[in-house]
């Protein structure tokens, strides 16, 4: 899942929102019945991790579905539909099998199309994450440097360069260290907090398609 | 003494950054099968067995799963519960085998109880959860493929501890902040 196009959902919705969104999302499509309606929800969180700008691996996905649903076919239950030598295709293990599977996949593309990295955590474990994001980047700046044939000389030499165990405190940024909040500083958190907040209409149009589904599965009785 | 716990953060941080790295290496290795997975990003957690403190062993375990989950998306899917429990499995018991055994069992012995305990516990996860009890059939490729990886990534580990002047300071760094700033 390379993310290799534009994330247009990024465009309209803030990470939290975004995050909050898919979780409001799950419950539906958890508890809604029937095949057809659960695939169809799969496709449509399909949709939304492509507007995302995942490229999905498909080939993956169909193979996943298709070996939980080898799996329940092991165990027959139901009319038999085909029989293959001692290998019997039934209504239930099939039907309980894609099930399974495309509840799990669905799952996945609901989660790649709501969690961003910028997503942040609150309390020191979000600073933790923050500043693991922090070194990461910096690593990945120096990548080039590892060569396979010599990949732990490399790698040592990079790491080295990247936070050397001497150095440090005094080659971090001052993000590590607490800095006193000035009349400046405090505008510029107001503004971020507000962005954090954008997209909130939108989230909530696109969290209401999965429980109109459910709702209107559970009135009509289908 | 903040700047002990500061500059211990700060390392557990790297590390953490240091399991993301190698998973994003990982992603180059061709693999021979869809669902196999090397492990290198738990090359940081098994050479930190050796001087990491419980609690920051497990910060480094958690920045990883989590680290994983937020780059790749998938951390509000079963994706991150099983990277969460096979990783926790793991990461207890290669803490008893390292330190019930002592100078007897080196890292490759580690790893592969490390790797053992991940894959039973995703086995385990992937038959409850997922394949259903028939899935039990693929209990020894899973556990199989488990150990090969696991006597890779220790004798990486093994090459790593012995090699890297990094890791030397690092640990040496870090047992400084354990006692307090004293050399």
């Amino acid at each position: 899942m390379k993310g290799a196009h534009p994330d247009r959902i990024g465009l309209r919705i803030a990470p939290v929102p975004r995050f909050a969104a898919g979780m409001l999302m799950l419950p539906p499509y958890l508890l809604i019945e029937g095949l057809p309606y659960k695939a169809g929800l799969a496709v449509f969180f399909a949709l939304l991790a492509v507007l995302a700008g995942k490229r999905l691996r498909w080939g993956y996905f169909l193979l996943l579905i298709a070996s939980v649903a080898f799996f329940h076919l092991l165990a027959p239950w139901g009319r038999v539909l085909l029989e293959i030598g001692p290998f019997t295709v039934t209504t239930g293990a099939l039907e309980s099998g894609l099930t399974r599977g495309i509840t799990l996949v669905g799952m996945v593309f609901l989660s790649v199309a709501a969690v961003r990295p910028e997503l942040e955590f609150p309390g020191r474990l979000g600073g933790l994450v923050g500043r693991t994001f922090y070194h990461f980047d910096s690593i990945l700046e120096g990548n080039k440097r590892l060569t396979g044939k010599n990949f732990f000389i490399s790698l040592d030499e990079l790491l080295m360069e990247r936070f050397n165990p001497e150095a440090f405190p005094a080659n971090l940024t001052a993000a590590a260290v607490e800095i006193p909040v000035t009349a400046e500083k405090a505008d510029t958190v107001k503004a971020e907090s507000a962005g954090s907040r954008r997209g909130r209409l939108p989230a909530v149009g696109v969290v209401l398609i999965p429980w109109f589904l459910w709702a209107w599965t559970l009135l009509t009785g289908v | 003494m903040r700047s002990e716990i500061r500059d211990r953060r700060e390392i557990t941080a790297f590390l953490g950054a240091l399991c993301l790295f190698l998973s994003a290496v990982e992603y180059l290795i061709p693999k021979p099968l869809p669902f196999f997975r090397l492990g290198l990003a738990n090359l940081p957690l098994l050479v930190g067995l050796r001087f990491l403190n419980p609690v920051d062993l497990l910060l480094v375990l958690l920045l990883k799963v989590l680290g994983q989950g937020l780059i790749n998306g998938t951390l509000a899917s079963y994706v991150f519960l099983f990277s969460l429990a096979g990783s926790v499995a793991s990461v207890l018991m290669m803490s008893a085998v390292y330190r019930v055994g002592g100078r007897f069992v080196g890292m490759v012995g580690v790893s592969l109880s490390g790797a053992l305990a991940s894959s039973i516990v995703q086995v385990a996860l992937a038959v409850t959860f997922v394949f259903g009890e028939t899935a039990r059939i693929i209990a020894p490729l899973s556990i199989g493929s488990g150990i090969v990886t696991g006597l890779i990534i220790g004798v990486f580990a093994d090459r790593f501890v012995s090699g890297s002047e990094w890791l030397k300071g690092i640990e040496k760094r870090y047992r400084k902040t354990l006692a307090g700033g004293r050399e």
